[in-house]
């Protein structure tokens, strides 16, 4: 196994006497593409702070390019790309502008602008200004910010909320590309399907715990009700388990000629979540 | 080093761009200006008269040459107030105040820029477009032009400490609602040595407050006494206020630029 980049060792943290993180522990390797998924409030916004040095944790270690996070250096955060659930951008600049204002900030070559633009579907309205931008244009100009200077890692809270499905397909390919070119990649999200396309590996976050932690296919296995679903005539809507009793009972359907059609319930991170978690999303 | 200059550069840049698009900046720059035109053209027909007035019975030549002192002492430190009150101080914390709510300030945070780097390019541009509004003023006051170089160096020693006050309001403030809120007491604050022919209680104190010193000093270069004993006190008193702003600007800015 590579090393690791980023780690969590049973790290916790209170508001006033609220405990909101409880006893996290994790640790990511090089390259690999995390997903941290949990129900709102579960504190998934709360741990990237932590990483990211806006909030102090109560207890616990907390490492970055393996070192201990405190010893972090100005050098290590330019390493670092990060767009937060509030990143912002100039209203009164173009997106173009913004761009090139980050891009002079982080050191990086103004040539990756028209990529950028280009990949994220702005090429058109770079010379916009962003208090006329739409919420997905604006994301996906922060995002593009966030990139700008081809971070080793990079943080991402909710990257392609109020993206429509194209421009999401996009970032789902381009976050690819970039693990692929050994990038990390710590991301949160509300979207199960993004978290089982994009990440190599998920955590499922529930009340400031980790409920469980493993790839997406292996959730799904240990935790998927391994059901069949067969809509009936008369009868309405019957589940049967993937067994023999199941094929019996489904048998019985299909002699009675009730059956109207047989689905099998596919395993899918959703119901992973729901299992775990307990509520909707 | 190479890394915090061209972080300096780039946020300059962008300090000054956003201003020129803001309209409220815009006004902050103008104001000042505009109140000094305003205020020689009054100051100019009411001297007018006195000077008529004074020549009945006095040396004409003397006496208009003290109400031309008196006149250009108070247009420019008219000047001087108002362009420390808006450009240095009610632009400054407005801009700020606007980073805090729009989370921008956050944003260049998390791509590795400290708030001292933040703090340093705000307060250089507000510096330097102070000084640049500070010169417009003078020119449109019509006063001597030997009154030049003494008129903008007290112009820009007055206006830093309200530089630095400012930079600490402008943080303290969580939107730019609060940001006006904060504005108008460091405004009445930064105009009372305007205000002190009206009382000479007010005057006393004004002496003392933060652009109280710049004032002092305004009226003895005027006067032509600027490097005598008499400009010991108000040059202290500047001083006094710079390092007072200093240290609350050093014990703040840290915690409030990170604050939520
Ligand atoms: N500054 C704060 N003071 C007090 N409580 C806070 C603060 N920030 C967050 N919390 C609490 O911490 C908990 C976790 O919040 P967090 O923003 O991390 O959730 P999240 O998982 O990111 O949710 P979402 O999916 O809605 O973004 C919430 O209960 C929230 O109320
Ligand atoms: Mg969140």
């Amino acid at each position: 196994m590579s090393a690791t980049i980023l780690s969590m060792e049973a790290v916790s943290l209170s508001f006033k006497d609220k405990r909101v993180l409880n006893n996290l522990t994790f640790a990511i390797p090089r390259g690999e593409a995390f997903g941290f998924l949990g129900p709102s409030g579960a504190g998934k916004t709360t741990t990237i702070k932590l990483l990211t040095r806006q909030l102090k944790r109560d207890a616990g270690r907390i490492s970055l390019f393996g070192r201990p996070i405190d010893n972090a250096t100005s050098a290590d955060y330019e390493r670092i790309g990060i767009l937060s659930d509030t990143s912002a951008l100039y209203e009164r600049m173009s997106i173009a502008d913004n761009l090139r204002l980050y891009a002079q900030l982080r050191g990086a070559s103004q040539r990756r602008i028209p990529y950028l633009l280009e990949r994220m579907g702005l090429a058109d309205d770079q010379k916009t200004l962003i208090k006329n931008c739409s919420k997905g244009m604006r994301q996906r100009t922060a995002l593009a910010a966030a990139l700008i200077h081809e971070p080793e890692l990079l943080f991402l809270d909710e990257p392609t909320s109020g993206l429509d499905p194209a421009a999401r397909a996009e970032v789902h390919r381009m976050l690819a590309e970039l693990s692929g070119k050994g990038c990390t990649i710590f991301l949160t999200t509300h979207d199960m399907a993004e978290a089982e396309t994009v990440c190599d590996r998920v955590a499922i976050l529930d009340h400031g715990a980790i409920a469980a932690c493993d790839k997406p296919e292996a959730l799904m296995l240990r935790y998927a009700r391994n059901r069949i679903v067969v809509k009936t005539r008369t009868r309405g809507t019957v589940e049967t388990s993937k067994d023999a009793a199941g094929a019996a009972a489904l048998a019985e359907l299909l002699e009675a000629g009730e059956v109207l059609s047989v689905h099998s319930d596919e395993p899918n991170l959703e119901e992973v979540f729901l299992e775990l978690t307990g509520r909707e999303f | 080093m190479n890394a915090s200059v061209r972080k300096l550069g780039a946020l300059m840049g962008k300090d000054v761009t956003d201003m020129l698009k803001n309209p409220t900046m815009i006004v902050c720059i103008v104001m000042p200006v505009a109140f000094v035109l305003l205020y020689r053209y009054i100051m100019g027909n009411v001297g007018g008269s006195m000077g008529m007035m004074g020549g009945a019975d006095m040396g004409a030549d003397a006496d208009m040459e003290t109400v031309e002192g008196l006149i250009t002492y108070v247009l420019l430190n008219t000047a001087l107030c108002m362009t420390i009150g808006m450009t240095s101080s009610a632009m400054l914390v407005y801009g700020l105040a606007e980073e805090k709510e729009k989370h921008t300030l956050r944003t260049l945070m998390l791509a590795n820029v400290s708030a001292e780097q933040i703090m340093l390019a705000r307060g250089l541009v507000t510096l330097v477009v102070t000084a640049v509004v500070e010169a417009l003023c003078f020119f449109v006051s019509g006063a001597p032009m030997h009154l030049f170089a003494p008129y903008m160096a007290i112009g820009v020693l007055g206006a830093l400490p309200i530089i630095l006050l400012s930079l600490v309001l402008g943080l303290a403030s969580r939107d730019q609602m609060t940001a006006g809120l904060y504005s108008v007491p460091i405004l009445l604050v930064v105009i009372a040595p305007m205000l002190s022919g009206f009382s000479p209680m007010l005057g006393d104190i004004a002496r003392f407050l933060p652009t109280g010193g710049a004032a002092s000093l305004l009226r003895l270069a005027t006067e032509g006494a600027l490097f005598g004993s008499e400009a010991v006190l108000p040059l202290a008193v500047t001083a006094a206020w710079i390092v007072l702003g200093l240290v609350v600007f050093k014990l703040l800015y840290r915690k409030l630029a990170t604050d939520n």
